[in-house]
């Protein structure tokens, strides 16, 4: 979101379900997959970010990993994987840059 | 039609058993495999290779089938409970044996598992005009917006390129893509314009047209868009989504929105078979990883879009995760190119994500279990329904 950013100065939270994307502070962020790990038993979930300045991604989180953007953090808080008739997505925390930590969640 | 309608639960209950016997036996196949080649006395480079390449390709497939197998064989659970309980004289059946077959799941959970669906979490409430960014008139790039203004011609629904938004509904979005290249006038002959500054939009039930009524001030700020991508935007990666226009898909989103009712949830997902038929009207072919025939051929496809028929697709929601499909997407299939055996496919996302617009899926993956339902539209000149 390079012309109208809904970069805001508390933190808030984001539904993003399964297959939809959201514009969170300066960024959009999609949710491309939300489903149980094989590996794991656990949720996991695929998250396409784009930011401009050529900073797009595509990454594999699970619950309690932070996501470090430009203008601060998102913090994945919950996974709702793929199981009809409920609704599947993530549950998002995004803390503007003044109060942002964290490091970034693994590469898909 | 037959006099009968519905299914014979045991017979439901024992195909849901199978499926799930077999899906535990594919998981301890993967696990029995992973644990043998790890057992194998071989160490270096290659056999680590060897046992990742097992891992990934053989032992997490199987366990990924077996997720599938087991979620299907609760699919088969819940409506049997369901048969059970309209055809018992005190419509509640058996709940516990339906709570055993189900995992926990309450007998009330069976029946109302739609309503259930919303009341369990926080994130299932109902997506609020708020979550989608307020009132697209009330933002900045909508403050002068004048209904006038969207080009709903047949020439601007054809060039239009589609921006999904924030409902997960491409499932009506890729139905609208793959109708616009199809028939656009079609779509601009459903759309009117009135005196007030409304729009009527047509739709179809059953095959029946259904007028549905839509006003600016119910278009929300992160629906779907005509997305315009600037040479900086392409340059720099960027995604202004506040440049992106209103046009026929912001419309007609609603007005499937204002029909289908009562929410915002009353768009979310649906088969790709589902999207045409309330688009055009007309009944559209549905096929799936367990059809008898199997999926279409690249040459039927082919011929499909030769005859103007609209086609869309949808991901397999638990495959492992890719840079280039989305799991559980309905993509619009734009083309099939027989002599390179991939069929083309447009994301409803447009061009603005990591993701890519346009992606084209090789045979073997189109029969493999990354696309597990099409949805086959009529040829154009049957579109309209019995309207």
């Amino acid at each position: 979101m390079t012309g109208e950013s809904r970069a805001t100065a508390r933190p808030e939270v984001h539904r993003v379900r399964l297959t939809a994307r959201v514009p969170i502070g300066e960024a959009v962020v999609g949710c491309t997959g939300a489903k149980i790990d094989p590996a794991t038993g656990r949720p996991h979930a695929a998250l396409d970010i784009t930011e401009g300045a050529g900073a797009q991604q595509l990454l594999e989180v699970v619950v309690g990993d932070e996501i470090t953007l430009a203008a601060g953090a998102l913090a994945v808080v919950q996974i709702h994987p793929w199981d009809p008739p409920h609704t599947a997505g993530v549950l998002l925390r995004w803390t503007p840059r003044s109060r942002a930590t964290g490091e970034n969640a693994a590469p898909a | 039609m037959t006099g009968f309608l519905g299914a014979d639960p045991e017979q439901l209950i024992a195909l849901g058993r199978t499926m799930e016997r077999h899906g535990e036996g594919l998981q301890a196949l993967g696990e029995s495999l992973d644990s043998a080649a790890r057992a194998v006395g071989w160490d270096g480079a290659d056999a680590e290779s060897f046992r990742e390449r097992l891992s990934s390709q053989v032992a997490s497939p199987l366990a990924d089938e077996a997720i599938r197998l087991g979620s299907g064989a609760r699919d088969l659970f819940r409506h049997s409970a369901q048969q059970d309980a309209v055809s018992s004289v005190d419509g509640r059946g058996d709940s516990a044996r339906y709570a055993e077959l189900l995992g926990g799941e309450s007998w009330s959970d069976v029946i109302n598992w739609s309503q259930d669906a919303w009341e369990k979490t926080p994130f299932d409430d109902p997506m609020t005009m708020d979550d989608l960014g307020g009132r697209y008139i009330d933002s900045p790039e909508g403050a002068r917006f004048d209904p006038a203004d969207v080009d709903l011609s047949a020439e601007a629904i054809g060039e239009q390129r589609m921006r999904q938004g924030s409902l997960g509904d491409c499932w009506l979005l890729a139905a609208l893509m793959a109708t616009a290249q199809s028939d656009p006038q079609f779509l601009a002959d459903n759309i009117t314009l009135r005196d007030d500054g409304t729009w009527d939009v047509t739709l179809y039930e059953g095959g029946e047209p259904v007028l549905a009524n839509v006003s600016p001030d119910q278009i929300a700020r992160d629906g779907a868009r005509a997305e315009t991508v600037t040479a900086s935007e392409r340059e720099d990666g960027a995604n202004d989504w506040g440049n992106d226009g209103i046009g026929f898909m912001s419309i007609y989103e609603q007005a499937a929105i204002n029909h289908l009712g009562p929410d915002y949830e009353s768009v979310i997902a649906d088969t790709p078979a589902a999207g045409l038929e309330l688009v055009t009207g007309a009944e559209a072919g549905s096929s799936d990883i367990l059809s008898w025939g199997g999926q279409p051929s690249i040459e039927q496809i082919g011929t499909a879009l030769g005859e103007g028929r609209p086609i869309t697709v949808m991901t397999d929601p638990i495959m492992p995760f890719r840079g280039d499909l989305s799991n559980a997407h309905v993509y619009q299939v734009t083309g099939a190119d027989a002599d390179s055996g991939e069929v083309i496919l447009s994301n409803p996302w447009g061009d603005d994500a990591s993701m890519p617009g346009e992606v084209r899926v090789p045979l073997d993956f189109f029969y493999g279990n990354n696309i597990v339902m099409t949805g086959v539209g009529a040829p154009r000149e049957d579109f309209g329904g019995n309207g």
